[in-house]
């Protein structure tokens, strides 16, 4: 019992990677794609979003979901929806629709985003619901929360978090390819510097199970690295960013309020 | 929106404590009495495990923080503003009663502040009209949790990771200030988690894989500090320190290249929290009320950012035991300055007390920057200290040096801060240095007495018999 405790709160001592999340529990096994899957088509993917405490055991866990809904076109509508549990039973949710470009970084052109909070008794609280409508142009935005319509700091080369999970589907797997841009993140933070780039196969020793794939990393401000996973079809199956990974799961929302009502991490 | 008082802050200024007591004293707290003296809103964000040098504006060339930036040329930047602890609990249970950490009984993390001491938001509810609001990391005795005295808690982020938490938190905050019908003043606090995800990060990379997982990073590792290299005669608890923060992570075992690595990730995770402070600053800016608002911004503590071979806190080397303070009032507080006296964390209650107009605590130990502001020549106190390690460390620091002791540990150090910045140089067992080394023991044995210890603080009795 002694030696299971140590080994449970020793330090993780490895970056997280498919096989690290394997052996924590955050990957159960690669989500099937469809031999029909076209990353410029239309597709909805769900991801469970898994953190870890840095230690084996102690403090890993769900603590919410991510869905993302791509409709073709021109503009490509992407639709954005993030539960995040907190302490205390708060749920916090931020729903967004973005108009993108069909271009390598899914570039954000306009979109909506709101961010809602329930409180400890799950009951919504108004009072901590904010809005707000964005359009991009030239390199401002153009961002209006209410009543207040200012010109935030943009970029020429813009792309938006959540939507790089569309984008990286739709980069070929050839080296020597890096893309430089400034983040949205949120929809809200500008996050400069940025680089984005194939890193080829991913390394053998840290699959998991289930078919090779490839390794997108971007680097940049504000951010921790992020490693986008993708399988042979294009599809995004893994992003690992510091102690936080989003796991591609049809059943994300049903597995994470299961361990929410269950009191599970 | 905030309210007037009938008295303007020089008025206020000019008439000191007394005056304080006398409006705390007064039978309707913040009734006009004459004059036209506003009464800010108060926002305090504090930042978890914040280097003191890891702000742009402010000549760190590794990291790019345009929130911070914006506060410091809209405030006053204190260049020496020390942890009462540097260790998240203790720390903040200084921050928030004005009171030692012996004192408030958080000797260690996870302990609750004595109930006979009353913290920011207990105080403002009983004193002013204030509302008083909490967000984020709590850790007095509980890290995350809504059960805040004195506060009502709009969220308190996620459990332990603050990449995530954050944002919930500076969410809340803006929603709480572009919504915002009161029209009495409100006291925020917005405590972020980040950077301490760093510890994540010590865990998550504790082994040196012995190259770059990110080759194309290399280019622009931070150099290592001057004083990474161990030089000067260290008590041991403070080398056990060095193991002990993260075992594997010294000892050796890490070269020069993960350390450097360490220190990238490092700022990238004071880059995050900057991120989220500015969607609050924002927040405050396109709703008017920075004008209206006084903004301190510091963290719990430092980070030992690899100098010494050090990761983490829980030590009085200034990496971990300095930290960031910023205060802005547009308006009331000069902007774009740099001030380099001595303060510290316990400050932050008189602070807030001197603006809201209310005598701070009885038995408060910091002193209101507002003497500061106003520039008052007596407002330099001779010296400051903090105290670690389960309240077996001192640390006295005056404007020009730092003593450091420890109970039951024959090595003491004193640096000459001027002069040796870094602290490599322990001039404690310099002859030529004895008198100076005997004044701070002086200074230490004079400032015990001023302390009441919480029951059950071990090391509290010899420390005043020392």
């Amino acid at each position: 019992m002694a030696k299971k405790s140590k080994r449970s709160s020793s330090p993780v001592g490895v970056p997280l990677c498919p096989v690290v999340l394997e052996q924590l529990g955050g990957l159960r096994a690669l989500a099937r794609t469809a031999e029909t899957f076209r990353p410029d088509g239309p597709w909805t993917h769900r991801y469970r979003i898994w953190t870890c405490y840095g230690r084996r055991s102690r403090g890993n866990g769900n603590v919410g979901w991510l869905r993302i809904q791509r409709t073709p076109g021109d503009p490509v509508a992407v639709a954005i929806e993030q539960r995040i549990r907190n302490a205390g039973g708060v749920v916090s949710s931020v729903q967004a629709r973005v108009e993108c470009r069909a271009d390598a970084l899914a570039s954000p052109i306009a979109w909506t985003v709101e961010s809602r909070f329930t409180d400890t008794q799950g009951a919504p609280a108004p009072a901590l619901t904010t809005s707000e409508k964005a359009r991009v142009s030239g390199a401002s935005i153009e961002a209006s929360a209410g009543t207040h319509t200012p010109t935030r700091q943009g970029s020429k080369n813009l792309a938006a978090d959540w939507c790089l999970f569309d984008a990286v589907q739709r980069l070929p797997f050839q080296k020597n390819t890096s893309i430089a841009f400034d983040v949205l993140e949120g929809l809200g933070i500008l996050k400069k510097g940025q680089r984005l780039s194939y890193a080829g196969l991913a390394p053998e020793k840290e699959q998991a199970g289930g078919p090779r794939l490839h390794l997108f990393q971007q680097v940049g401000h504000g951010a921790w690295p992020y490693e986008y996973y993708v399988d042979g079809r294009h599809r995004l199956q893994i992003v690992v960013t510091g102690p936080r990974a989003y796991v591609l799961d049809d059943a994300a929302e049903r597995v994470v309020a299961a361990a929410s009502k269950g009191g599970r991490k | 929106m905030s309210t007037r008082l009938a008295i303007t802050r020089r008025q206020f200024v000019r008439l000191g404590a007394a005056g304080a007591v006398a409006v705390a004293a007064s039978p309707v707290f913040g009734a006009p009495a004459a004059g036209g003296g506003a009464r800010p809103n108060i926002l305090v964000v504090i930042t978890d495990q914040q280097h003191a040098a890891t702000i742009s504006a402010r000549g760190c060339p590794h990291i790019h923080t345009p929130a911070l930036d914006r506060l410091c040329a809209r405030g006053v930047h204190f260049d020496h503003s020390y942890s009462a602890y540097p260790l998240c609990s203790p720390a903040r249970s200084a921050v928030f009663s004005s009171r030692m950490p012996s004192e408030t009984g958080v000797y260690r993390n996870g302990r609750p502040i004595h109930p006979s001491i009353p913290n920011l938001g207990q105080w403002f509810r009983k004193q002013t009209d204030y509302e008083t609001v909490y967000t984020g990391k709590w850790h007095l005795p509980s890290s995350f949790t809504h059960n805040v005295p004195g506060f009502n808690v709009l969220t308190a982020g996620v459990g332990g990771q603050g990449n995530l938490g954050d944002a919930s938190t500076s969410r809340a905050c803006e929603a709480f200030l572009r919504n915002r019908t009161g029209t009495t003043p409100f006291l925020l606090v917005c405590s972020l988690f980040q950077p301490h995800d760093i510890c994540q990060w010590l865990r998550l990379n504790q082994v040196d894989p012995g190259t770059l997982r990110y080759p194309q990073l290399e280019p622009e590792l931070p150099p290592l500090p001057p004083n990474f290299e161990l030089r000067s005669p260290e008590p041991a608890i403070v080398a056990s320190r060095r193991d002990g923060n993260e075992p594997g992570v010294h000892k050796g075992k890490w070269s020069p290249l993960h350390w450097r690595y360490y220190m990238w990730a490092y700022y990238r995770h004071v880059e995050m929290v900057d991120a989220e402070f500015g969607r609050v600053l924002r927040a405050l800016e396109e709703t008017g009320l920075d004008q209206e608002t006084l903004v301190v911004f510091t963290s719990d503590h430092g980070e030992g950012l690899a100098h010494h071979q050090m990761v983490r806190k829980n030590f009085l080397y200034d990496e971990a035991a300095r930290v960031p303070l910023i205060a802005s009032w547009p308006g009331h507080l000069p902007g774009g300055t740099r001030d380099t006296r001595l303060v510290s964390g316990l400050d932050i209650v008189p602070t807030a007390c001197h603006y809201a107009g209310v005598a701070p605590p009885q038995r408060a130990l910091g002193t209101s920057l507002h003497t500061l502001f106003e520039d008052d020549a007596e407002a330099s106190r001779p010296f400051i200290t903090a105290e670690v390690a389960d309240n077996r460390g001192r640390m006295i620091r005056t404007p020009r040096h730092k003593y450091v002791a420890y109970r039951d540990e024959p090595i003491e150090q004193l640096f000459d801060m001027q002069a040796d910045p870094g602290e490599t140089k322990n001039l404690a067992r310099s002859s030529g240095h004895a008198s100076l080394l005997a004044d701070h023991r002086r200074m230490l044995r004079e400032w015990e007495p001023r302390l009441r210890p919480a029951p059950g603080v071990p090391h509290a009795e010899a420390w005043r018999k020392a």
